[in-house]
């Protein structure tokens, strides 16, 4: 037996001192066109690029673009990190790129109309139909003999290496999404923020007009008859990894952000589902799959499309770029075809050189593959996941069963030759280290003519072994890519059209049903969560005290009361005596993994993420940093009552900061709207049932209650303030419950639902379930009550069971008020089954 | 031959169905050897829309949307359908089958790109070696490519048994190959399989078969429900030629022809999306009878 070794390091796949160096020249001299930055960043002040790369970081932390912390709550997701140095392009160098990539978005546009239409490639013998028909991205719903010759590809991306003799090569071409090009532009947007001055040092061209132009693109995709013509951009949700990048790329395309489930058919129209009824959507721009777009037509288990999209495109209805199938041509085994093609679509020598590949589906290629298995990598020709195979890297059984497999089942193997990509310098402690680096470029077609974005995305893949693997955009090290112009305008000629006039407008952008939905729940879950910790805090504080006396016990046992009535803690702790160990153990518990403090945050994070695009700015910091940050500190103190009740007052400051936030920065559209009734009735509820819990203990300890009602509603300062005197029932009562002025009483909370309830489109008139001004007047009664009766007493029709009734029938109204929001705005679709993928469903016998 | 089809999906759902989507391949295409005389759908609910075009393959696809609120869907089709699948010729007559894989094949070029879809794996059907090796006794050097599919159709009769009860769906092929068991969409699919594993171009066909046996004969297996077959391609000059491996028998006058497709995936009967339902039952009826020339 013998004994497992460690883990061989990958033996290096290409020799790097061949690779062209970015930055140094044969001779050791820096290239000048790098001059200028070098020594932007030696005459940086300070710890100079390690300060620098640390504020980057924050910036794109802040942003969220690091990692998709809601795909994974702890925020473990992989971080990519960002170097500030980039790879620049010379304007000439450029000039060869843009028209070699035109040419060849050209011809893969050419390509996908013949693929989709009528097949003439495959029938002359251009293209081998067995990298057509069994390749799954080859959708045969989306046949259509009358397929126009061009403009399926709308947005096509390449991956690009530089190969040691200084030219450019196309690795691969992304033409199902162009995924990264809003890394591209989030990257430059950080890099402008955090060395500014790196940009007086040349003429760098601006990313901004690439996005005008492909917006402008955009809608001139809709059918002419549309006037403004609706767009989306359809995205799987915020749990994808990408989700950042979908919702920056609609923010900067000034499109709307949906997910499959926003959308419906009415009368073979895709509409997207708002407030006001559903709205037409004329273009959509996708961020999903193909095969998931139409679960009738396409993948029946997709839950991120909608029925009838593919019939609404057929129809002319809708435009979605992409094209569904784009995808088809990603497959590196077209390589060896294209030069041929291009001849045969274009009349035209193919411009641009691509990383040779042979496709083994024939006997020459299988044969010379064979032959020199060590230079290439080896994959199948479908399923970009696939991992490639290294030959060079295997034992020599290994190598035999692969060249069996080969010969066996030649069609579905394309070999890669291996390449030595260039090297481009990176910063680390130990300085500037020389890395491989692969270049993702961009461009959009304007219908006339494809336009490449000057810049790109430029990555460092931690492995050669990741240069054929496909790599995500956003893992690794990433880098900004600088294209210099030949003049010294910074900006790019590519005439992009004057953008629309446009007339002010009040009411602002329709607001999507599940928006309206989100934001409902974040209002609440903000505020459960503020509730939660000031009932929690409560409870620490005395607990912290040490002795307790019998005030305290008192107080505590109504907190623990109120406690588990909203969950926080269970019946035992509740039931045990406060000074015992289970309550202890209990509280500083409460917060912790699991516990439904937790599964708050976690859903105030999800939901954040999901209406990101209707936050401000820094209502969204305050989610994903101070919320972030207070959550981990959670996670630390854990168990100690001390960093407990600190994190606990982050907590409600988060929650103020928020509110602030939303009071000064959004404006009173429906969506803060949607946002305040949702935090009014939260609190409605806890007014009731939580700060005037112990009201409703038997027998009631009168001072430990109304002291306590005064702490949770935030409201012993303003009592101390009027009445100078010991704590009575009245006016306590009318200080929490009654008075109008104290946005802490129940009867604030009612009013301003009263007056969203009236500013609302009132749709199905099921919304009269809160008798606002009837409760409000016998809060006022229930006062007078106390005033004059003798509160002590405890038998029906005493002042006591009055309160206790008029406390159970606000939040019995409150929550059939919540009920009655979901029913009128919220449309929540029962799941969606497919039919028919069960032969039990067929019965064929 | 003459004859009147009806073919009738019920389901039953737990809680109703706001919304349904249903796309159906229950037309019969008209083929040169086949005549569809008449063919018409009917659902209950009556469909808010309907549309009908032409597949990929060529089928008729039915599409169906239903906007009431339902807890039965209930579709049935009505045709009356001419057909006789044409003789084929003495089978060790057709070309060896090395050759029509050659020709399938041919450097990457294929001379028959249409056929040539049918040569792939496709969502059912994977490749695996076991399957070659089932298959290889029947195609022994040099031999009639017809006479060899034929054989591996009696062979898969022979060796496995019909049994509703082994199999669904979601089967996968190497289990039903490994069970020996299951019904006519598995043993199609075996077929399929087999024939591709040896390069040559198959396609999974969908349909019926005569009900009421002929006086004096047995029932034929597969006739209260849907039915499913092979077509296998046998060259430029003979053609598409149909064999049923759940019959063992090739196809002439017997059966007729609804769809065709790389498996049954791309032809299923009935498909759809609905929203709500919970879970449903559901049942299936078909009668195919020849119409009495006289009445």
């Amino acid at each position: 037996m013998s004994i497992t070794s460690e883990a061989k390091p990958a033996p290096a796949l290409a020799n790097l001192d061949l690779a062209f160096d970015e930055m140094v020249t044969g001779q050791g001299a820096v290239r000048p066109h790098w001059q200028a930055l070098l020594s932007a960043v030696n005459s940086l002040a300070g710890n100079g690029l390690g300060e620098r790369t640390e504020n980057a970081r924050r910036l794109l932390a802040e942003d969220g673009a690091l990692y998709n912390a809601y795909a994974d709550p702890r925020g473990a997701g992989q971080q990519w990190q960002f170097d500030l140095l980039p790879v620049i392009i010379q304007a000439h160098e450029w000039a060869t790129i843009e028209a070699g990539l035109t040419q060849r978005a050209r011809l893969l546009d050419a390509l996908l109309s013949d693929i989709y239409g009528r097949q003439k490639l495959l029938h002359q013998g251009l293209l081998p139909p067995a990298l057509i028909f069994p390749n799954p991205e080859f959708l045969r719903p989306c046949r259509d003999p009358d397929m126009p010759p061009t403009g399926m590809l709308q947005c096509y991306a390449a991956d690009l290496v530089r190969l040691p003799d200084g030219s450019w090569s196309v690795l691969a071409d992304r033409t199902q999404l162009a995924a990264g090009v809003g890394y591209a532009l989030e990257n430059r947007r950080v890099l402008a923020r955090t060395m500014p001055e790196a940009f007086r040092t040349q003429p760098v061209s601006t990313l901004r007009p690439f996005f005008d132009l492909w917006q402008n693109a955009l809608q001139s995709l809709a059918a002419p008859t549309r006037n403004s013509p609706h767009m989306a951009l359809l995205t799987p949700g915020p749990e994808h990894d990408a989700y950042f990048e979908h919702v920056y790329l609609a923010r900067a395309l000034g499109v709307t952000p949906v997910e499959g489930a926003d959308l419906a058919l009415r009368d073979g129209r895709v509409a997207m589902k708002t407030l006001d009824g559903l709205k037409p959507v004329d273009v959509l721009l996708r961020r999903i799959e193909s095969g998931l777009c139409d679960p009738l037509e396409l993948d029946s288990t997709s839950t991120d499309g909608v029925v009838g999209l593919l019939q609404s495109v057929r129809n002319g209805q809708l435009a979605v770029a992409n094209g569904i199938g784009s995808g088809v041509l990603e497959t590196p085994a077209l390589t060896p075809f294209l030069p041929g093609l291009c001849r045969a679509l274009l009349g035209e020598e193919l411009l641009m050189q691509a990383v040779p590949a042979l496709w083994c589906g024939q006997a020459a290629a299988l044969e010379e593959v064979l032959h020199d298995l060590g230079s290439f990598a080896i994959r199948r020709c479908f399923g970009r996941l696939d991992e490639p195979v290294f030959p060079a890297t295997l034992e020599p059984a290994a190598i035999e069963a692969l060249g069996e497999r080969l010969r066996r089942q030649p069609f579905a193997y394309v070999a890669q030759r291996l390449v030595t990509p260039s090297l481009a310098p990176t910063w680390s402690d130990k300085g500037l280290v020389p890395h491989p680096v692969i270049v993702r470029s961009f461009l959009v077609r304007d219908g006339q003519d494809y336009h490449a974005m000057p810049g790109g995305h430029a990555r460092v893949p931690s492995t050669h072994h990741e240069f054929f693997r496909a790599p995500m955009t956003h893992h690794g090290i990433g880098k900004d890519v600088w294209v210099l112009s030949a003049d010294d305008v910074r900006s790019v000629n590519i005439g992009a059209p004057a953008p629309q006039r446009l007339a002010p407008e009040r009411t602002g952008a329709v607001l999507p049903s599940r928006a309206a939905d989100n934001l409902f729940w974040l209002g609440r879950y903000v505020e459960r969560l503020d509730n939660g910790s000031r009932l929690l805090r409560a409870a620490l504080w005395r607990l912290a005290t040490g002795t307790l006396g019998p005030r305290d016990m008192a107080e505590l046992r109504a907190i623990a009361h109120a406690l588990e009535h909203f969950s926080l803690i269970d019946t035992a702790a509740s039931q045990a005596p406060p000074d015992s160990r289970v309550l202890a153990q209990a509280l500083t518990q409460a917060a912790g993994p699991d516990q439904p403090l937790n599964d708050t945050f976690r859903a105030i994070q999800r939901l954040g993420a999901a209406v990101r695009d209707r936050l401000s700015g820094d209502m969204w910091q305050a989610i994903n940093q101070m919320l972030g940050e207070t959550r981990r500190r959670l996670d630390y103190g854990f168990g100690d009552i001390d960093r407990l009740i600190t994190a606990l007052d982050d907590l409600i400051r988060f929650s103020a900061t928020f509110s602030g936030l939303a009071s000064e920065n959004m404006t009173r559209g429906p969506g803060w709207r949607f946002l305040d009734i949702g935090r009014r009735i939260e609190r409605g509820v806890f007014i009731g049932h939580g700060a005037l819990g112990a009201f409703s203990l038997q027998p009631v300890a009168w001072e430990p209650a109304m002291r306590l009602a005064l702490e949770l509603c935030d409201s012993t300062i303003t009592y101390r303030s009027r009445y100078l005197a010991a704590l009575q029932p009245a006016p306590v009562l009318d200080l929490v419950l009654a008075d109008e002025s104290n946005p802490r009483s129940l009867a604030f909370q009612l009013r301003r639902l009263d007056e969203h309830l009236a500013a609302l489109p009132n749709r199905s008139g099921d919304l009269t379930v809160l008798p606002v001004a009837e409760i409000a007047n016998d809060l006022v009664a229930v006062v007078r009550l106390f005033e004059r009766g003798d509160a002590a007493k405890q038998s029906e029709g005493t002042p006591l069971s009055m309160l206790h009734d008029l406390l159970d029938e606000s939040a019995h109204s409150l929550r059939a008020l919540s009920n009655a929001i979901t029913r009128a705005y919220f449309t929540h679709v029962p799941a969606a089954q497919a039919l028919g993928s069960q032969r039990a469903a067929q019965k064929i016998t | 031959m003459l004859y009147d089809l009806s073919h009738r999906t019920s389901y039953a759902y737990a809680s109703p169905v706001d919304l349904a989507w249903h796309a159906l391949h229950l037309k019969a295409r008209a083929l040169p050897f086949q005549k569809v005389l008449a063919s018409e759908i009917i659902s209950a609910p009556r469909a808010s829309e309907l549309r009908e075009s032409i597949d990929h393959f060529g089928n008729v696809v039915t599409y169906l949307a239903l906007k009431e609120t339902h807890d039965n869907f209930i579709v049935e089709v009505r045709s009356r359908i001419d057909v006789a699948f044409p003789a084929i010729a003495d089978p060790a007559s057709s070309p060896a089958w090395e050759s029509v894989r050659d020709m399938l094949w041919n450097d990457g070029f294929p001379t028959h790109v249409e056929v040539n879809e049918f040569v792939h794996r496709s969502p059912l059907i994977a490749g695996h070696p076991e399957l070659l090796d089932y298959a290889l006794p029947s195609f022994a050097a040099g031999r009639p490519i017809a006479e060899a599919a034929i054989d591996l159709t009696h062979r898969i009769k022979k060796d496995f048994a019909y049994d509703p009860e082994a199999t669904d769906i979601s089967t996968p092929l190497l289990q039903v190959l490994k069970l020996r068991r299951g019904v006519c969409q598995d043993f199609a699919h075996v077929q399929i399989g087999c024939l591709r594993s040896l390069g040559l171009a198959a396609r999974y066909v969908s349909g019926y078969i005569r009900t009421r046996p002929r006086p004096g004969q047995e029932a034929l297996r597969g006739a209260d429900a849907s039915h499913a077959w092979v077509s296998v391609w046998c060259g430029e000059a003979v053609g598409w030629i149909d064999v049923d491996p759940t019959n063992d028998m090739v196809v002439t006058d017997q059966h007729v022809l609804l769809a065709w497709g790389r498996d049954f995936s791309d032809v299923s009967p009935v498909r759809g999306v609905i929203l709500g339902g919970g879970h449903h039952t559901f049942s299936v009826a078909v009668d195919l009878k020849p119409v009495d020339a006289a009445a």
